[in-house]
């Protein structure tokens, strides 16, 4: 065991049910045969976590030890012979399983398990088909609530403890647990505690029996009527495969549909259970026009005429330039990408934006400028190799919690290193050495202090020195930053993650540190690198960004006042472009006061995500002569428009999203659209046909293909190849 | 030919026909005037399907939906949901019988694990509208509960000898909470 370089390559030889195989040192039993394909049946055991031993489902035999073992427990040995089916192994599973259902109530026809119920499955496989126990079951009232989302059923426990197991390990929030003991043992919240963690709705998908059920999917259907259909959550920008349950063309639940790359196999409750704004009856089912200071429900024919027909009204009245675009951050590449394309080609201005924004073009600008090879763009696997983490302006845990899941991986299982600057108490900041703490708005000191370690050398007093004359800003102590830049110049393999709505200024400097790290020489520093992000808010911020739905870029950071580079889309759009300066959101919000915008289209819904950010959309009608809202309920900003397009979730769209890692995405459309509501790239596309420009797009694949011919990072992207598992952007 | 003249013009056949007529009207009757009369049908008779009550008037169906997946003709709808007079029961907020569909197999009387669902002896439901004929969740507790009137079986047995008027059901109750025993 000391011998550490050997260890790793170190294989083991053993047979199971007469087949032999080689494995690394240290693998479980249990991983052995499910190599070679044999099932051992479990309930406990999780690839994830480590094993307990709990459940005593997975005994099999060994060749020399009397007794069975339990193969999640055991790691494999030198010649061992293992027999998942010999006649004693399967008694023993079978006795496992008679004890298991002894007190199990057996109330399948009203468990929301029934029918995909690991318990089930290895009873009918490995059960006996009776039971000799013939006393009275144990009765409990039924369900206990444990958390807001989290019901117990404790009689069908069966003390696997994967739930607290996930809670503590994983999610390192200790908040259920085992009491009382022995036969008596239940699981219950942790005394003073509320099993409120953000990953709790975890627990539900891998409790193995239906002891743990979701509150707002309890009851609603059994497996064999649904289908799962896979998607992308969302609600933030983390972007978690998901697989939509759907019955009748309803979705009833949220599960996870792990891609290594991004989630690891979990989710976080915000996207687990932040669904019911689809099937929600606010929903828009046709698109509404206002008569009469009214809006009244129209055909879609109509009410496209009449919104291209006002759009040139206003264009002749006033000029391209009155009009005005602004698209949500959950709208798709694609839509993105053909919303300012409409607004630049269609409309002919440069008012194009997003809302709400963060600060992501600037980083891009960095990358683009800076050619340091061992600078990279920030993935998310790269958290799993990192020595060092080291976290500005940014609370992952709230903003990106399933992202929080694999830095907590990073620090507790590997011991990576986390350092947080952050003005505020997060999650992370317990597992933080040092946790440089700022007032907010004063975070440039601490950047300038690590610079001048980092960079210049300076010595502990040195710092001293300099915060005592800032004392008051400073409420951290020299010995912590001071550590904080020995640790960053030190480390070999450091991840960076910036907030999104820092400052300029900071982005730059932290830039500028990232490649003076790198810059430094030393022949210890071949094989070192660091990883700088940015981490964006929303589903798809980062796209939106890419595909230029911003007033100074063209999609791909093309800026639009250099003839140079503009040029290329001039020839592939065949137009000249317009060469004013666009207007950026709170402009044009602003400006349409002032006159301006004369028209507005606000594109994309006001999901539950965007909902929630913080500042407020400010829009106000006076000035404003025609506003045009596309979205999926009737909103603050839908009550206000003249003209209102229903628009689709997520959930019923084709599409592709570009995550805070800069993985492109694809999902397709998983139940029907509801009512007449429509895509909004097949809104633009009709809309543009309408004022005389033939966007004749298919399907948004049609579009893709065009993206990745003018977009050089989505280079070579296309539906087939994306999958499902998406591709990392260079 | 001779024959076949004589046996015209005495039209034979007529006698020989009416002769069979004749017989019958001091025989036993087979057919049944039906509808002034109706027959008394045997205990496993397969008519319309009914939903059940416990005595006490509480809704035997918990809505597991096993009768849906058993039935061959997809002719059931079940929608499950939580009981909002006893939180946390499980029922059917929806049920459905196409009985257009329904070829009165038993399958979905033999999958349901609580005897909600009962074939009566009721074959009367013809109608000029189909739209009759897609029994909702109220209808077939209704059917349920003016003909399961009477018993003294169990449920089981419920299940295909349906109780004739009259009789009175063995009280069974599903009011109370779970046991506890512990
Ligand atoms: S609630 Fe489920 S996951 Fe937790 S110990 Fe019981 S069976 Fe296992
Ligand atoms: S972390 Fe983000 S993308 Fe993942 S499940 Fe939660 S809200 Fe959805
Ligand atoms: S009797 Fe047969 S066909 Fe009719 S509803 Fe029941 S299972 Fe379906
Ligand atoms: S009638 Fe019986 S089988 Fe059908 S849903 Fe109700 S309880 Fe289940
Ligand atoms: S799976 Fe091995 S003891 Fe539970």
């Amino acid at each position: 065991m000391d011998r550490a370089g050997e260890r790793e390559f170190k294989s083991i030889s053993l047979v199971i049910d007469g087949k032999a195989i080689s494995v690394p040192e240290g693998t479980l039993v249990i991983e052995a045969a499910r190599m070679l394909g044999i099932e051992i049946p479990y309930f406990c055991y999780h690839p994830k976590m480590d094993p307990v031993g709990a459940c005593r489902m997975c005994l099999v035999e060994t060749g020399g030890r009397a007794k069975l073992i339990t193969a999640c427990t055991t790691r494999v040995e030198e010649g061992m012979t293992i027999s998942t089916d010999s006649i004693s192994a399967r008694k023993g599973q079978k006795d496992v399983l008679e004890f298991l259902l002894t007190n199990h109530p057996l109330d399948c026809p009203v468990c929301d398990k029934g029918g995909e119920c690991p318990l089930q499955d290895n009873t009918y496989k490995y059960g006996p088909a009776v039971s000799r126990f013939t006393i009275n079951k144990w009765g409990f009232k039924k369900p206990v609530e444990l958390g807001p989302y989290i019901l117990l059923d404790r009689e069908r426990c069966i003390m696997c403890m994967r739930c607290t197991r996930f809670s503590d390990e994983i999610a390192g929030h200790p908040q259920i647990g085992v009491i009382n003991s022995g036969r008596g043992s239940e699981i219950g919240v942790m005394h003073g505690q509320e099993f409120n963690s953000i990953f709790s709705g975890n627990t539900i998908e891998i409790c193995p029996v239906g002891a743990l059920t979701s509150k707002h999917f309890r009851f609603s259907g059994r497996p064999w009527e649904f289908k799962n259909r896979p998607g992308i959550c969302a609600n933030c920008a983390v972007g978690c495969n998901i697989n939509w349950t759907i019955r009748r063309h309803e979705i009833l639940r949220v599960l996870s549909r792990e891609n290594p790359d991004v989630d690891d196999g979990w989710l976080c409750d915000r996207g687990r259970f932040g669904y019911t704004h689809i099937n929600s009856p606010d929903r828009l089912t046709s698109p509404l026009i206002k008569r009469n200071g009214g809006l009244v429900p129209a055909g879609w024919d109509e009410a496209i005429s009449y919104a291209a027909q006002r759009l040139d009204e206003i264009t002749l009245k006033h000029g391209n330039e009155s009009i005005g675009g602004i698209g949500s951050p959950t709208l798709t590449n694609e839509e993105a990408y053909l919303f300012q394309k409409f607004m630049r080609k269609v409309v002919g201005s440069n008012n194009i934006d997003h809302w709400p924004k963060g600060n992501g073009a600037i980083i891009e600008k960095l990358f683009e400028g800076s050619s340091k090879n061992d600078l990279r763009r920030f993935a998310y696997s790269h958290l799993d190799e990192a020595d060092l983490i080291f976290l500005v302006g940014t609370d992952i845990s709230g903003e990106q919690p399933v992202l929080d899941l694999r830095l907590k991986k990073a620090v507790r299982k590997r011991g990576a290193r986390l350092i947080i600057l952050h003005h505020g108490k997060t999650d992370l900041t317990r597992y933080s050495s040092p946790w440089l703490k700022y007032k907010e708005g004063e975070e440039m000191l601490p950047i300038e202090l690590l610079k001048r370690i980092i960079l210049k050398g300076a010595k502990e007093e040195e710092i001293e020195e300099e915060i005592k004359g800032e004392a008051e800003a400073a409420s951290f102590s020299a010995r912590l930053v001071y550590e904080a830049g020995m640790a960053l110049s030190g480390s070999r393999r450091t991840v960076i993650l910036l907030g999104n709505n820092l400052p300029d200024g900071l982005i730059h400097a932290m830039f500028d540190l990232a490649s003076g790290i790198i810059g430094q020489s030393g022949e210890q520093r071949d094989d070192q690198w660091i990883s700088l992000g940015l981490l964006m808010g929303h589903a798809n911020s980062q796209g939106v960004l890419d595909m230029g739905l911003d007033p100074d870029y063209l999609p791909g950071y093309v800026r639009i006042d250099l003839d140079g580079p503009r040029a290329r889309f001039e020839t592939a759009w065949r137009y000249s472009l317009p060469r004013a300066k666009g207007l950026s959101a709170d402009e044009m919000l602003n400006g349409g006061n002032n006159g301006a915008i004369r028209a507005l289209f606000m594109m994309g819904s006001d999901q539950p995500s965007v909902q929630s950010s913080n500042n407020t959309l400010d829009l106000k009608r006076e000035g404003i002569e025609f506003l045009l809202v596309s979205d999926i309920t009737l909103s603050d900003k839908a009550r206000m428009a003249d003209v209102v397009f229903p628009s689709c979730t997520h959930a019923e769209k084709d599409g592709t999203f570009t995550n805070a890692g800069r993985r492109v995405q694809s999902f397709q459309k998983a139940i029907r659209p509801v009512g007449n509501s429509l895509s909004e790239w097949q809104i633009l596309c009709n809309l543009a046909i309408e004022m005389g420009e033939p966007f004749n797009y298919l399907s948004v694949s049609d579009i893709m293909d065009e993206i990745s011919t003018l977009v050089p990072s989505y280079k070579g992207i296309n539906y087939p190849l994306l999958g499902d598992k998406g591709i990392q952007l260079p | 030919m001779i024959k076949k003249v004589f046996k015209n013009i005495l039209f034979l056949e007529i006698v020989d026909g009416l002769s069979l007529t004749f017989k019958h009207m001091f025989v036993r009757a087979v057919t049944e005037q039906y509808p002034r009369k109706k027959r008394v049908l045997p205990d496993t008779y397969r008519g319309i399907l009914s939903l059940q009550k416990y005595d006490d008037g509480t809704e035997r169906c918990v809505g597991c939906a096993l009768c849906e997946a058993a039935c061959p003709s997809m002719a059931i709808t079940v929608v499950s949901g939580e009981d909002e007079k006893f939180p946390q029961r499980r029922f059917s907020r929806e049920y459905y019988i196409d009985i257009t569909r329904c070829v009165f197999c038993g399958f979905c009387v033999d999958a349901c694990p609580v005897d909600a669902l009962a074939m009566t002896k009721v074959y009367e439901f013809s109608s000029y509208d189909k739209n009759d004929l897609l029994l909702n969740k109220k209808s077939l507790l209704s059917l349920g509960d003016t003909i399961a009137k009477g018993g003294g079986m169990t449920p089981v047995e419920r299940k295909y000898k349906f109780p004739m008027e009259g009789e009175t059901n063995k009280i069974e109750s599903k009011k109370e909470e779970a046991l506890i025993l512990c």
